[in-house]
């Protein structure tokens, strides 16, 4: 199934597998038709040579399920989602060297380590520099302002 | 209707941190103006299941816990991955050698690395960047469906849960 496939470049393959996958993951909004508005929005950031071959993907599945698409039931929607995925991982593997492979590691833990960062502190570093100086101020008054304090303190 | 004031978007930390290490900290969500559209009553709300971002985390949970390296999630979450990967190369913003490094990353990532991200992103700082999906497009007339595509990380928080 789906022998068309590795005869593709990646980039076909990946965009027309992407789209198909969406088409089957949302096939219960689309009714009826495979032509509606709903249709052509699930597809509407496909080019054309990735719209094409996400077509030709549901076709065949409903070559071999014998019903169309979007009346396929949950797990066997699943089934080809698995497949397709795996079409694409045995792709990816194709490209990459064990050496690849081992800087992938590399970079995921990379990335592992640093973490999700705070939106606060991106959305308020120029509040919190500011922040920062209104702090610091007051951890260390002019002299002037000292006085005026313990001017203050002592009336009181 | 009144513009939200808050949108939700579930999407894996492996999605997140690619944006944030390869696109300049640009996110591509799809987002909606309810976290569990399950709750709020159906003549409000009509999102079909595959959009409601309480849904979606569910399920990666799901999938995070009982360690299915081929679920279908995770092998969806791959394509997504590397359409966007495609698309970014397409639009000049990362180079050949970064989708390599990509594909390489995306290829050696375990269950763990899907596991989900809320994006909480407050209406008032993203208006301008949302797509709404028009009526006619929608799964259901009243369905909120809501896309954006380059946001901006410091127009969001994350929430993630602690696993370990």
């Amino acid at each position: 199934m789906f022998d068309f496939l590795p005869t593709r470049s990646w980039d076909q393959t990946i965009g027309g597998v992407y789209f198909a996958m969406r088409l089957i993951k949302h096939r219960t909004e689309l009714g009826e038709s495979k032509n509606g508005a709903r249709f052509e929005w699930l597809l509407a950031d496909s080019d054309p040579d990735e719209r094409k071959l996400a077509l030709k993907i549901i076709d065949e599945i409903e070559r071999s399920a014998k019903s169309s698409f979007v009346s396929l039931s949950q797990a066997a929607a699943d089934k080809y989602v698995r497949r397709l995925g795996g079409i694409v991982e045995k792709q990816i593997r194709k490209e990459l060297t064990h050496e690849d492979m081992k800087q992938g590691e590399k970079l995921l833990q990379e990335m592992r380590q640093s973490g999700v960062s705070n939106s606060w502190h991106l959305l308020n570093s120029s509040a919190q520099r500011s922040q920062r100086r209104t702090n610091s101020k007051l951890r260390s008054p002019s002299p002037k302002k000292s006085k005026s304090i313990q001017a203050a303190v002592e009336r009181a | 209707m009144s513009a939200p004031l808050i949108l939700y978007s579930t999407n894996t930390w492996l999605a997140y941190m690619i944006a944030e290490r390869f696109y300049v900290d640009v996110h591509h969500v799809w987002c909606a103006p309810f976290f569990d559209s399950d709750l709020i009553p159906s003549f409000q709300n009509a999102n079909p299941p595959s959009s409601n971002p309480s849904k979606i985390c569910r399920e990666l949970f799901e999938v995070v816990s009982s360690g299915d390296r081929h679920s279908k999630k995770i092998r969806d979450n791959k394509a997504g991955i590397l359409r966007g990967v495609e698309e970014m190369k397409g639009a000049g913003i990362i180079t050949k050698h970064e989708v390599k490094e990509i594909t390489k990353i995306v290829e050696r990532a375990e269950t763990f690395d899907f596991r989900p991200l809320v994006y909480v992103i407050p209406y008032h700082l993203v208006g301008k960047r949302v797509e709404e999906v028009s009526v006619e497009r929608r799964a259901h007339p009243l369905a909120l469906e809501y896309v954006i595509k380059q946001l901006p990380r410091k127009y969001f928080d994350v929430i993630e849960w602690k696993w370990r």
